[in-house]
């Protein structure tokens, strides 16, 4: 005799199947007829976050952006920067010139927003001009002619001193002859060099007059020829003074032009002090290879000589045309892309560069404004990770290569000075990469310690419909779309419910509300719609599913045509429908997955096939162990459980993960043990406590519709539904035919809050609450399930005891 | 322009001391020879007052740029002399083969001045290399550096049209202007000698002037070369101020190179 019967379950009605957002609730007709939105819908907590993040000039309060991607953080947040930065201060600009005391060292230059471009233009001009000036200057009339001049004074000299030393010799009758490494004197006879013979007829008094004058000129040879290198050496001098004297004459007033440009600023004015000095030692140097210029290099069509190329200056970062401070988005975000880098040139066969080859990077051009990189990318890159939180620890860019950092290489290179840093990162990320980060990275919280959280759901309520309706109008126009009328914003608002999983929730996925958006408007206008309809929408929802329907669809072909096993009437001991969830890619879908258990006689283990074959995750194995304690704390409290169960996924041969087939597993081992068939045009899906109760699931909607459509395709019998937690009613935003089904009654949605109410639905047997003494009612589905436990218990004694009466062992 | 003279030049000689030849030294003849469609053949002077001051005993050499003094050893000049010689050579056939030059060459002793004017009754035209002074000077290519003019001594006689030519073609291949100078003399003026050269000349007007030199000596030439800053100085062999001394006085005063045509 059954004592409590649980009242009748009755299938949800079709109003509690799908939120419906009626159109007239939006506050207009279209959105032709809605004022754009610019503000963050639902962030509140974000927004606070970012404004706090902005205003907050300490070190270290750096931004992290959290949440999924697709929420429109970048979009949001970088139209939030871009209007505060806007009032901000305009960035420095920032030029590399030529450090002339360690040239491997270039100098950074800070210039006010504007000029820097002014400073590049003005001194690629100097050393064009000083080009054609040097160049006119040495070529000219008056500099040959002081050149010759020089020349000729200084030959002169020595030939002179020559000259007269020989003949001062001739007239002593002593000739200066040339030898091939040198000179000789010796006495001459009739105009020659007297021979040997005649020389030994000489009177000794005479031979030791003509040793002694030779001897004499050779020490005055000597002395002459001691004092070249002397003359040389004035003659050399006196040729840079010329040069000199010439270069200061043609580029003296084309740097003082420039000095007095920047008088108001004081490294500029120091800077071209020292090209003036260079200039003009430099150029100074006698020539020796093109006319007029130092040796380094020739002069090309398009680049003025190597050695002019050292007064140019190097822009590296200009905000000419931008207003306000930068927002900057790097969106490659490489070691190099960050901190900059030193190009090099090849030049027969080596590689040369200098500071005209430094090329500026993104925390270049962000400084003195916001710079929003994805963590992502950021952390994928080798060693810009580190590059970042160094350069914001620091409070300076650094430009090193990356062979440098790594010790790889040991070439030559520049050392470019660093740059000071006053920037706002601002990263994106999703929730775990900011906690990982957060956890193991102990500079990163020191340096990120704004985190901008943002919301994947908001509450739906009439403002907040409203301001959805606004965003669809802000969307539309601003990507010069049709008009949404009002019923299409209700059904694109009813989906992006559904995306959110929760009927009183607003998903803030806008990547996919404006993607639905395009789409509906693309098949408006392709209908040759003025607006764009409820019907475009739809179309367009079904659109996308379809385009993402194809594994779907071999599996559902696979159960209708029988390969895949699942039934959809009748009634079955121990076998059940599941629900499963399949993601592909960013589509999601369910189908019936069909679930057995058998029972026999053994020592109370619960085995999970799918677990002792490791195919089964650990969700759903601690949903196996839930369900066995659950078994054993409710039927066998008192007496051994010996049974022995098996549990299988028919027909499943990847992983088996989640507990949302909890509920399903027990009822089919229940219905094992009770010998009580299960109803085949149900199909189940929960997670089970160990007290029994019903636990929300997640993808319900796919779930319910997976069964649906297998039901449908096989003809709809009227008994055919689903059972799903009652914790899950709010979840529900099913598709239109599903609700209409429901509807005519040809399908049913059952919430169940317990076990008992599912086995009841499932079996048409009332579960039968225990009494006092924990004895389940006559009859009812759970005393046949104890009853059957208590059999096995007792089978079991009784063959312990024979067997020990045997003597053999246990 | 008109077409360039060409000089009825068929055997032309360079003379050089053999103590102080080099290379360069034969690029200007080579050239000038191609020019001209004339041979070439290198005369090698050895010194004789080297050779002999090698022979006594108290001599001694004073190195020319380091200043020291070492004993003189004749066989080491001799030897000396003999591979600079043959190196020189050397250098004549490769560029006498790339201009398309046939050369030829000779040594012999004696006073290089005084073996060039000896050689100048066979030889169509001999070039005397300038020493400058009596130390060495740098060389260089002629070619390359040259600026000042192209002198000729221009006085009446039989090589007197001949050395025109040579003048000419020589300012030509140096790309340098010719500059005429004319013993001076009563009413003989510059027009006079223009229209004398005229059908000749064939370099462009401006390229070419005219200078009547006062003095009739060697000094007054030297003076106006030097001012000119002449680069070579072209005279006939038979002219007046062609004898052993004043050539040698040109040499180490001009420090040019003098052309001396038969």
């Amino acid at each position: 005799m059954i004592e409590d019967v649980l009242p009748p379950i009755p299938p949800l009605q079709p109003r509690q199947l799908r939120r419906r957002i009626d159109p007239a609730r939006l506050g207009a007709d279209s959105t032709a007829d809605l004022e754009p939105v610019s503000q963050l819908i639902g962030q509140e907590r974000a927004v606070e976050a970012v404004r706090f993040g902005m205003a907050i000039r300490r070190q270290g309060y750096n931004l992290f952006v959290l949440g999924p991607p697709g929420l429109g953080k970048h979009t949001l947040v970088r139209g939030f920067l871009e209007t505060e930065a806007a009032s901000a201060p305009r960035a420095s600009e920032w030029c590399y010139v030529h450090n002339f005391e360690q040239p491997d060292r270039p100098k950074a230059l800070e210039l006010p927003p504007g000029r820097g471009s002014k400073l590049r233009d003005a001194m690629r001009k100097l050393a064009e001009e000083a080009l054609a000036a040097l160049t006119a200057t040495f070529e000219s009339e008056e500099f040959r002619a002081r050149l010759e001049e020089l020349s000729e004074q200084f030959g002169e000299r020595e030939r002179k001193a020559f000259q007269e030393l020989g003949e001062e010799a001739q007239q002593q009758g002593i000739a200066l002859v040339h030898t091939p490494a040198g000179f000789a004197f010796a006495p001459l006879r009739d105009g020659a060099v007297i021979n040997p013979d005649e020389y030994e007829k000489l009177p000794e008094d005479q031979r030791k007059r003509i040793s002694e004058t030779i001897e004499q000129l050779q020490e005055r040879l000597q002395r002459i020829i001691r004092q070249v290198p002397q003359w040389g050496r004035e003659r050399r001098n006196k040729l840079k003074e010329l040069h000199r004297e010439f270069t200061t004459l043609a580029v003296d007033h084309l740097v003082a032009e420039l000095e007095a440009e920047y008088a108001d600023l004081p490294e500029v004015v120091r800077h071209l002090a020292e090209v003036r000095r260079d200039l003009i030692d430099s150029a100074a140097q006698p020539r020796r290879g093109t006319e007029g210029a130092p040796e380094g290099g020739e002069p090309s069509a398009d680049q003025p000589p190597a050695w002019l190329r050292r007064y140019q200056a190097n822009l590296l970062v200009a905000h000419d045309s931008r207003a306000g401070a930068p927002v900057v988005i790097e969106d490659n975000p490489t070691y190099q892309n960050l901190v900059g880098r030193v190009e090099y040139l090849s030049h027969f066969g080596a590689l040369v560069t200098d500071f005209n080859l430094i090329k500026a990077g993104s925390l270049h051009e962000a400084n003195g404004g916001y710079l929003m990189i994805d963590a992502h990318k950021l952390l994928m890159q080798p060693l810009a990770w580190d590059a970042l939180k160094r350069a914001l620890v620091a409070r300076k860019i650094q430009i090193s290569s990356i062979g440098e950092m790594m010790g790889l290489v040991s070439t030559v290179s520049l050392d470019p000075q660093s740059i000071p840093l006053d920037v706002k990162v601002v990263l994106f990320g999703e929730r775990t990469l900011y906690y990982l980060l957060y956890e193991w990275d102990p500079e990163f919280r020191e340096l990120f310690k704004v985190a901008a959280d943002f919301e994947e759901t908001v509450e739906l309520d009439d403002d907040m419909l409203k301001l959805y309706a606004r965003l669809i109008a802000t969307v539309a126009k601003g990507e010069r779309m049709l008009a949404f009328d009002a019923p299409a914003c209700s059904i694109l608002l009813e989906h992006i419910v559904r995306l959110a999983g929760d009927q009183a929730k607003l998903s803030t996925h806008m990547q996919s509300l404006a993607d639905l958006m395009r789409e509906a408007d693309h098949l408006a206008r392709a209908a040759g719609k003025a607006a764009v309809d409820a019907d475009s929408v739809s179309a367009a929802i079904d659109a996308q599913q379809r385009r993402a329907d194809r594994v779907k669809t071999r599996m559902h072909d696979s159960i209708t045509e029988g390969v895949l096993l699942i039934e959809t009437a009748g009634g079955k001991v121990g076998q059940i429908n599941g629900l499963s969830v399949f993601q592909i890619g960013a589509h999601a879908f369910g189908l019936p997955t069909r679930i057995t258990a058998t029972t026999r006689l053994g020592s109370g283990e619960v085995i999970d096939i799918h677990r002792e074959v490791k195919l089964s995750g650990a969700i759903h194995s601690k949903g196996v162990l839930i369900l066995s304690s659950l078994l054993g704390a409710r039927y066998a409290g008192l007496q051994p459980l010996s049974l022995s169960a098996s549990l299988s996924f028919e027909q499943t041969y990847g992983t088996v993960d989640g507990d949302s087939a909890s509920l399903a597993e027990l009822c089919a081992l229940l219905s094992s043990l009770a010998g009580a068939p299960i109803r085949q045009d149900f199909a189940v899906t929960g997670a089970i406590s160990q007290h029994g109760e019903v636990q929300a699931i997640g993808g319900v909607n796919e779930k319910i519709e997976g069964f649906f459509e297998i039901c449908r395709s096989r003809g709809l019998t009227g008994t055919q539904g689903v059972i799903i937690p009652a914790a899950n009613v709010r979840h529900l935003m099913l598709r239109q035919d599903v609700v209409d089904a429901a509807a005519s009654g040809t399908f049913h949605i059952h919430a169940v809050a317990t076990v008992d109410e599912a086995v009841t639905l499932l079996t048409g047997l009332p579960a039968g609450a225990p009494d006092a003494g924990g004895v389940y009612p006559e009859g009812s589905f759970n005393r046949r399930v104890a009853d059957r436990l208590g059999a096995m218990t007792r089978v079991r004694r009784e063959f312990a005891v024979s067997q020990k009466n045997a003597g053999e062992p246990k | 322009m008109n077409a360039s003279p060409t000089p009825n030049v068929r055997r032309l000689m360079l003379a050089l001391d053999a103590a102080q030849c080099a290379g360069a030294d034969l690029m200007l003849a080579v050239e000038l020879a191609a020019l001209i469609g004339a041979e070439l053949e290198g005369l090698f002077v050895e010194d004789s007052d080297l050779l002999s001051l090698a022979q006594l005993p108290f001599v001694r050499e004073v190195g020319g740029r380091s200043g020291q003094d070492r004993p003189i050893v004749r066989e080491s000049i001799e030897s000396l002399l003999r591979s600079r010689v043959q190196r020189v050579v050397g250098e004549l056939e490769r560029a006498g083969k790339a201009r398309n030059v046939p050369v030829s060459h000779r040594t012999a002793r004696g006073k290089v001045v005084r073996q060039a004017l000896a050689q100048c009754e066979t030889r169509d035209a001999v070039l005397l290399h300038a020493h400058g002074s009596l130390r060495p000077v740098p060389r260089r290519s002629s070619i390359a550096t040259a600026a000042g003019p192209v002198m000729l001594w221009y006085e009446d006689g039989p090589a007197a049209a001949a050395s025109f030519d040579i003048a000419v073609s020589l300012a030509r291949q140096l790309r340098s202007d010719l500059l005429v100078g004319f013993p001076a003399r009563p009413f003989v003026t510059e027009s006079d000698v223009r229209g004398q050269l005229a059908s000749r000349l064939t370099l462009a007007p401006g390229q070419v002037r005219l200078r009547a030199i006062e003095g009739r000596d060697v000094d007054a030439l030297i003076s106006a070369a030097r001012s000119a800053k002449a680069t070579q100085l072209v005279l006939a062999a038979g002219a007046r101020l062609a004898t052993v001394e004043m050539l040698e006085r040109m040499l180490s005063h001009l420090g040019s190179g003098v052309i001396l045509v038969r």
